[in-house]
């Protein structure tokens, strides 16, 4: 997953949380998350490291990210229940 | 150098600590985000030592570590005590160059260090709460690339964090959820911690959304949060149970003074004046139970609940207690 593929990712969660709803601060935390992580996989790009360790860690931050979304997210839908 | 944080609180050690605890992260078990950051400080950095840490009251504990086999270190001798006193990220290429940390015990004895980059974990409003740091074992030269590599996985970690803070925690009132409530009263149990509950539920609260509209009401929600927060010692939690349902966990809180919290929150929320609606009583009912005398959460929340409903049934705005078979303590 290329930095683009993780942006695209990241703005369509973050439409998909939008949707639902969900108040600003949740929104901007995520925003925030997008801008940071964009910067990082930019370091990690140019920190002249092997190709395959990039894509590696930028999946694992990307995905992590994407549980730690989920999980919250159904932490809060448990609450609304 | 990165830019200072202008909203850096330096030097309030108890809100620095208070803002640690909201995390809810101390003592928790290892998990793979944190793991992930450690492995990437390693591999970018060509460091053999990583980790992320928070700095509780007198100790540094690691919620993740690299080249390191310690949970926990005295406060007192690290690095990343003099890290999280500011808001900017602590270099230092040689550290046998700087006196301050030149005759260290982790400098003169394991794990050797040589070479020290540590940034602040900067919670939201400003508290550094803890650190992330790439350590050498030799000299080194940390380059500004190096540096805003790990600004930006110290921001990683934070706004994950926040992510799990905000999730815990009810929009409306800024108070625990339900869910992050019976976990800390599960905690508390588990560890025979004498505890106090408090169940609060604002009387006739239903007429006030019928009668005047939801965003009256939300009001008077949010003035009772801060009111619970006002409340709540540092060691205890509030929480919205959901609706108009609140609670106050008191740790290490004995009967009487248990009571006495109640009665001051009661009187508390009877003094709420929305300006809009000058005419609006606020008043509460409160039921109080203690963990010592069940062995369940459910038993015990239940207590509190029936001691509430005794307080609603016998004419509110009062405070009942599941332990005092008189019950009602000094109605209002």
């Amino acid at each position: 997953m290329d930095q683009e593929q993780a942006k695209a990712s990241f703005i369509a969660t973050a439409t998909r949380v939008a949707s639902g709803g969900l108040p600003l601060s949740f929104l901007e935390v995520i925003e925030r998350h997008v801008t940071t992580l964009s910067v990082v996989i930019n370091s990690i790009r140019n920190a002249d490291l092997d190709e395959e360790f990039i894509i590696t860690s930028i999946r694992d931050l990307v995905e992590g990210y994407e549980n730690q979304l989920i999980g919250a997210l159904k932490a809060m839908q448990d609450d609304a229940e | 150098m990165s830019r200072r944080t202008r909203r850096f609180k330096s030097g309030d050690e108890a809100g620095r600590k208070c803002a640690l605890d909201r995390l809810n992260i101390l003592d928790t078990e290892p998990e793979p985000e944190f793991e992930k950051v450690t492995d990437l400080i390693t591999t970018c950095l060509d460091v053999p030592i990583a980790t992320v840490s928070l700095i509780d009251s007198d100790r540094q504990w690691f919620k993740s570590m690299r080249g390191i086999n310690a949970q926990n270190v005295d406060r007192e001798d690290t690095f990343c005590t003099h890290t999280i006193k500011s808001d900017v990220c602590l270099v230092i290429n040689d550290v046998r160059k700087d006196p301050r940390f030149s005759s260290n015990p982790f400098v003169m004895g394991e794990p050797h260090v040589r070479a020290y980059l540590g940034v602040p974990l900067l919670t939201p409003d400003g508290y550094a709460v803890g650190t992330i740091c790439a350590i050498d074992v030799k000299v080194r030269d940390f380059t500004a690339h190096d540096i805003a590599m790990m600004e930006g996985f110290a921001k990683i970690i934070m706004n994950e964090l926040e992510l799990r803070t905000l999730a815990s925690t009810d929009f409306l009132t800024k108070l625990a959820t339900r869910r992050t409530f019976v976990t800390a009263l599960q905690e508390l149990m588990d560890k025979n911690t004498p505890t106090a509950l408090l169940f609060a539920d604002l009387d006739r609260f239903k007429d006030v959304n019928d009668t005047l509209g939801h965003p009256v009401g939300d009001d008077i929600l949010r003035a009772t949060g801060h009111i619970l927060i006002w409340h709540c010692p540092e060691n205890g939690m509030a929480a919205r149970l959901g609706g108009e349902e609140l609670a106050l966990v008191l740790p290490l809180t004995d009967g009487a003074a248990a009571t006495a919290k109640a009665e001051a929150i009661r009187k508390s929320i009877s003094e709420i004046r929305l300006p809009d609606h000058p005419e609006l009583h606020c008043t509460v009912s409160v039921g109080v139970a203690l963990s010592k005398d069940y062995s369940t959460i459910d038993d015990w929340m239940a207590a509190a609940d029936d001691a509430l409903y005794w307080a609603k049934d016998n004419g509110r705005d009062r405070v009942a207690t599941a332990f005092d078979t008189k019950r009602d303590t000094d109605a209002a």
